[in-house]
């Protein structure tokens, strides 16, 4: 508090710049007196540590091996850690396991949408049960595919697989990858869910009328007027599903604990396993660096193909 | 004329059309939410029922399950109580000043301060992870409710500038400018203008801010262990060290997972108001 108490009064020369709406001075020192403190506060939390993520990662550290010491070694983290096989691996599986989760995401949400986009029987409590997974912590739900579904022993799709006829069926070791996606799509299909509904219904029912007159049938509709009507929805709702399904940790953490081997863990997992499992700060800190340029490469890809889309389509 | 009654009769579709959508949304409701359901009744089995294939539905429900678990729920719940809820006050406290003082003051450099505060979301942990555990560590704050809320609090203000941005920049521009004329003081306009005028706006933003900090798992389990670990750490120990138990552990994490379903059912039209309105143009 102290802080931001300050930062307006060294900060007042700039404040005549930047326009304020009625009496200059006063409104951009109160405009700074209630914006700073947040402001600050989030770059502090959110900002600092990064500068400290790239100092550490160009030191060799071993937390609790203090007898080694801490040294410099430029970028040899990064060329140990960063240019090798494994991480090579563990990035196509993080890129594999979110186009996997936001494609099931994107269909199953879709699907669910135009169904509830109508009046039937029960409808706000059939919305609000298949809403529920989102609010369901990430542990949770590795504990419920570990354990309750898919358990070799008493998992309930392992029993129904074994009626059928499937025998030795353990997918969370046979297809680790693939079943934390499902895992994830789970949990994340709900935020699509409500985002195209809420785009499906903002369409005035006009627009559909007129392409049914013109003859459009109900894949007409959907696909001249409904799809178009949803793409922004779409290039929203994955931005927002990618940045969070690109570091999903928790599923990983009690569905498979990153294995068997490293074949179910993802960038995020590894940052953690090197630094918080393994205690190496440098060699972790310079895989959280990658993560991040890596991360924010492709959002910025996405968010362009996504803009050329949405560009494309209105 | 008559061609008028036939065409609306066209748009809405046949009964059986109809009733097969229904059949298909019941059937989602059944595979989405039955995981759930299951894991509720279960905590109602005794343990040698829990593991009886196939599975017992019809059975005798007995509460020793969730009564056992309330004795290793109760610390980690009082856990989460502080540290969420802590988180969650000081988020608003920040965030709510920023918004109104970004949707309120015309500055050209608006915009891309609200951009920045979500940009900081995209920010992957992994990013901030090791530096804030040897800073933590270095403050002798690991395994207390402060190194947990000073994260959460950074996560979640953004969240909270962004969504009340979006609340607050629907709000009559003529109330502010009058009440501005009037002489009416900046935090006088903030407490009795704008915050109630927004009330459902914060709630909602409020609930969000509890959903992900309850649930979040990352930082809770880097710089937490036995002496202050929130619920979400809780049910990863319990699953390793009890995994043997089914339906106690499906009790607990019954448990677990109230506070959060409770408050997403109820903010759940809200919520995505808040993230929409703003992102969708």
């Amino acid at each position: 508090m102290e802080v931001s108490d300050r930062i307006p009064e060294s900060a007042n020369a700039r404040g005549r710049a930047s326009g304020p709406r009625k009496a200059p001075a006063s409104a951009g020192r109160e405009r700074r007196s209630l914006l700073y403190p947040g402001l600050i506060v989030v770059v502090i939390i959110t900002q600092i540590p990064f500068l400290l993520t790239i100092y550490l990662s160009l030191q060799s550290w071993n937390i609790i091996r203090p007898d080694l010491g801490r040294r410099f070694v430029g970028l040899g983290n990064y060329t140990r850690e960063i240019f090798s096989a494994e991480f090579g691996t563990i990035l196509v599986q993080t890129l594999g396991l979110a186009a996997m989760s936001l494609a099931l995401c994107s269909l199953i949400g879709l699907g669910l949408a135009l169904l509830l986009n109508r009046d039937f029987f029960a409808k706000g409590l059939v919305q609000t049960l298949l809403v529920t997974p989102f609010f369901i912590m990430p542990t949770v739900t590795g504990l419920i595919w570990k354990n309750e579904l898919f358990s070799p022993n008493f998992g309930l799709v392992t029993w129904f697989a074994g009626l059928v006829g499937l025998e030795s069926f353990n997918p969370m070791a046979q297809y680790p990858l693939i079943m934390v996606s499902t895992m994830v799509a789970w949990q994340w299909e709900p935020l699509f869910m409500l985002v195209l509904l809420a785009g499906l219904s903002a369409i005035p029912e006009e627009e559909k009328e007129a392409a049914r007159l013109d003859g459009c049938g109900r894949m007409g509709v959907f696909r001249h007027i409904e799809l178009p009507h949803l793409l922004p929805y779409y290039r929203m709702v994955i931005l927002l599903g990618s940045i969070f399904i690109l570091q999903v940790f928790g599923e990983i953490y009690v569905g498979t604990a990153g294995g068997p081997g490293t074949s179910s863990m993802n960038l995020q997992y590894l940052t953690f396993q090197t630094g918080l499992v393994g205690w190496q700060v440098g060699a972790a800190s310079a895989i959280g660096v990658a993560t991040l340029v890596i991360t924010i490469a492709i959002l910025t890809t996405l968010l362009r193909t996504m803009n050329a889309v949405v560009r494309e389509g209105a | 004329m008559s061609s008028v009654p036939a065409q609306t009769k066209e748009k809405s579709p046949t009964p059986w059309g109809h009733y097969l959508q229904n059949a298909v949304l019941y059937l989602a409701v059944v595979v989405i939410f039955g995981p759930i359901f299951w894991l509720i009744v279960t905590g109602f089995k005794t343990d040698a029922a829990a593991y009886t294939l196939p599975p017992q539905i019809l059975f005798t429900p007995t509460l020793e399950q969730y009564v056992s678990a309330l004795q290793s729920f109760r610390g980690p719940f009082f856990n989460s109580l502080v540290i969420v809820g802590a988180s969650t006050i000081i988020c608003l406290l920040l965030g709510i000043p920023a918004a109104f003082a970004l949707s309120f003051y015309a500055n050209p450099r608006n915009e891309s301060i609200v951009f920045w505060f979500i940009t900081t979301k995209a920010l992957p942990l992994a990013a901030v992870l090791t530096p804030l555990f040897v800073i933590f560590r270095y403050l002798r704050l690991l395994d207390t409710p402060w190194a947990l809320i000073i994260v959460f609090t950074g996560m979640n203000t953004p969240i909270v500038v962004w969504m009340m941005y979006q609340f607050m920049k629907d709000l009559p521009k003529e109330i502010l400018e009058a009440a501005q004329v009037d002489g009416v003081r900046l935090w006088q306009m903030l407490f009795q203008i704008v915050i109630p005028l927004t009330r459902a706006g914060i709630a909602s933003t409020a609930m969000l801010c509890v959903i992900f900090a309850w649930n979040e798992f990352l930082f809770s389990v880097s710089f937490t262990a036995i002496e202050w670990q929130p619920l979400s750490v809780a049910v990863a120990a319990q699953q390793s060290a009890r995994g043997q138990f089914w339906a106690q552990l499906s009790a607990f994490t019954t448990l677990a997972i109230i506070v959060p379903v409770i408050v997403g059912w109820l903010t759940q039209k809200q919520l995505v108001r808040g993230l929409t309105s703003g992102a969708i143009k």
